[in-house]
């Protein structure tokens, strides 16, 4: 049975997703109300540049993805303060370390994918 | 924590074998391991007043068919769901409700049969956002791996030994679903690489088993009763962007806090530990996050012996996931089995020498978002 898609949505290199004017808790989704703390959220892009929080080769076939893949917690950027964590596929595959600079460069089948900041895409 | 009211023992514990059973019927596991603690206790089944069921992919009516074939019939049972962890939160439930006076004698039970759902590994949940992006659970793991290696310091490598001294406790447990002869550093770090720094023999196998255990007032837990001197019971708070420890560590350090609290204990005094290495990472991250290993330390004290069967805190002497196997909804309840045996002095072959104080933890994780969907970390006590 297929069921809706819940990764996060992209709008070209951004992240569309949404900030609570409360707390300040950046959601990787769009939503009008606070995951956190249910106050007032309003829609904000975030990304495309992030860092890695960490990242991993994955040798187990997953869905449509191919062993081995890379994925990485990406913390992304937000114009007024951090964006959310989301897990993302880096491209070309390949650990890097913690702290890596990263953008979005668009989407692999509905993944977010990431690649190494300055290497070009 | 609400004050004492009642103290709890647990009466008998019981278990089936661990294993890939796909051709039995999933009852029989059940029926196996609740048989084994109702005589252990001493009990007749229509002595039972209550029941939780710890389940992840157990079918619908998988508690009362379970009850009816061994004659638990015409009382409150609750199925729970906590990931990994099930089985330990029926265990808590069963304790809070004798402790509370809700109930008198109340089984705890987990049953899993992995062999009849899954293939392969555990496919990640379509439904979770991480999952729905290829989140293997392994890949969860493997992620706070080189996440933690960074912060430290450390060479993948170290992971290794947990493995190494798990396996070795496990070829000692007849129960194990991996027995046989323990592999060596160089076996395990060359097995083949399922995610990050894990490598196969850095990960539990695919399970079917269940597990069990009846809770009563200790006054009367039977011939041989192990007190439970706390219990306690967290769900993660949310983990994202402004959380630096890695995933799950926030959570197994609460609960642990608040147990120590409410059993007055100070981490010095446990004895033995069995807590949730689904993974060599998770070993590590737990150890460190109960406080009892600085942080950093936790693989080196395993290659160095003191968390092994012999050492000062010996860690997983069951040989823990990584050996017995993890048939999810059941691995609490198979802990707490190992640490009542520890307690009794009936771990033939793997007996932790004078053991009087035991620490029981189980993470269960993987929704998106928070720091693990539930831990229980419960203290046990030779009265």
């Amino acid at each position: 049975m297929t069921v809706a898609d819940p990764r996060p949505v992209l709008d070209g290199r951004t992240v569309r997703g949404s900030r609570c004017s409360a707390c300040g808790t950046a959601d990787a989704w769009e939503r009008d109300r606070c995951g956190r703390c249910l106050g007032p959220s309003e829609s904000r892009a975030f990304g495309p540049d992030g860092t890695v929080w960490s990242s991993a080769d994955v040798h187990l076939a997953v869905g449509h993805r191919a062993a081995p893949y890379t994925l990485a917690y990406v913390d992304l950027s937000g114009a007024d303060g951090p964006g959310p964590r989301v897990l993302a596929r880096l491209v070309p595959g390949g650990e890097v370390p913690p702290g890596t600079a990263v953008e979005i460069v668009g989407d692999d089948e509905g993944d977010i994918a990431v690649t190494v900041a300055g290497v070009g895409r | 924590m609400s004050p004492t009211r009642i103290r709890v023992g647990i009466a008998g514990v019981g278990t089936s074998a661990f294993g890939r059973f796909p051709t039995e019927r999933i009852e029989t596991l059940g029926w196996a391991a609740i048989t084994e603690a109702l005589d252990d206790a001493g009990l007749r089944p229509d002595e039972v007043d209550a029941v939780w069921l710890g389940s992840v992919f157990g079918p619908a009516g998988l508690a009362n068919r379970v009850l009816a074939g061994v004659g638990v019939t015409g009382v409150p049972v609750f199925k729970v769901e906590a990931a990994c962890a099930s089985g330990t939160v029926a265990f808590h439930e069963a304790v809070e409700a004798v402790r509370l006076g809700r109930y008198r004698r109340v089984l705890a039970v987990g049953v899993e049969q992995l062999s009849t759902v899954f293939t392969g590994p555990i496919v990640p949940e379509a439904t979770d956002p991480e999952g729905s992006a290829g989140l293997a659970l392994p890949a969860l793991y493997a992620l706070q791996a080189n996440r933690y290696l960074a912060e430290h310091g450390l060479d993948a490598s170290v992971l290794g030994h947990i493995a190494v001294k798990n396996k070795r406790a496990g070829s000692l447990n007849p129960r194990a679903h991996l027995g046989g002869s323990p592999p060596s550093l160089e076996q395990v770090l060359g097995s083949r690489p399922v995610a990050g720094p894990l490598t196969l023999l850095q990960c539990c196998p695919m399970t079917d088993g269940a597990a069990a255990a009846v809770i009563a007032p200790l006054d009367d837990a039977g011939p041989d009763p192990i007190e439970v001197l706390a219990s306690a019971f967290v769900s993660g708070h949310h983990w994202g962007a402004d959380t630096d420890a890695p995933w799950s560590m926030d959570t197994v350090a609460r609960a642990a806090d608040r147990a120590f609290a409410a059993a007055g204990l100070e981490r010095s005094d446990v004895d033995v530990a069995e807590m949730h290495d689904a993974f060599t990472i998770g070993e590590v991250l737990t150890t460190e996050a109960l406080g009892l290993a600085d942080p950093g330390t936790a693989a080196s004290l395993a290659a160095r012996g003191e968390t092994a069967l012999g050492g000062r805190l010996p860690i997983n002497p069951s040989g823990g996931l990584l050996s017995r196997g993890h048939p999810l909804g059941a691995t609490g309840l198979a802990q707490t089995a190992e640490l009542v045996w520890q307690l009794r002095g009936r771990a033939d072959g793997r007996q932790v020498d004078g053991a009087r104080t035991a620490l029981l933890e189980t993470m269960g994780g993987g929704a998106a978002g928070v720091d693990g969907n539930a831990c229980v970390v419960a203290l046990l006590g030779r009265r």
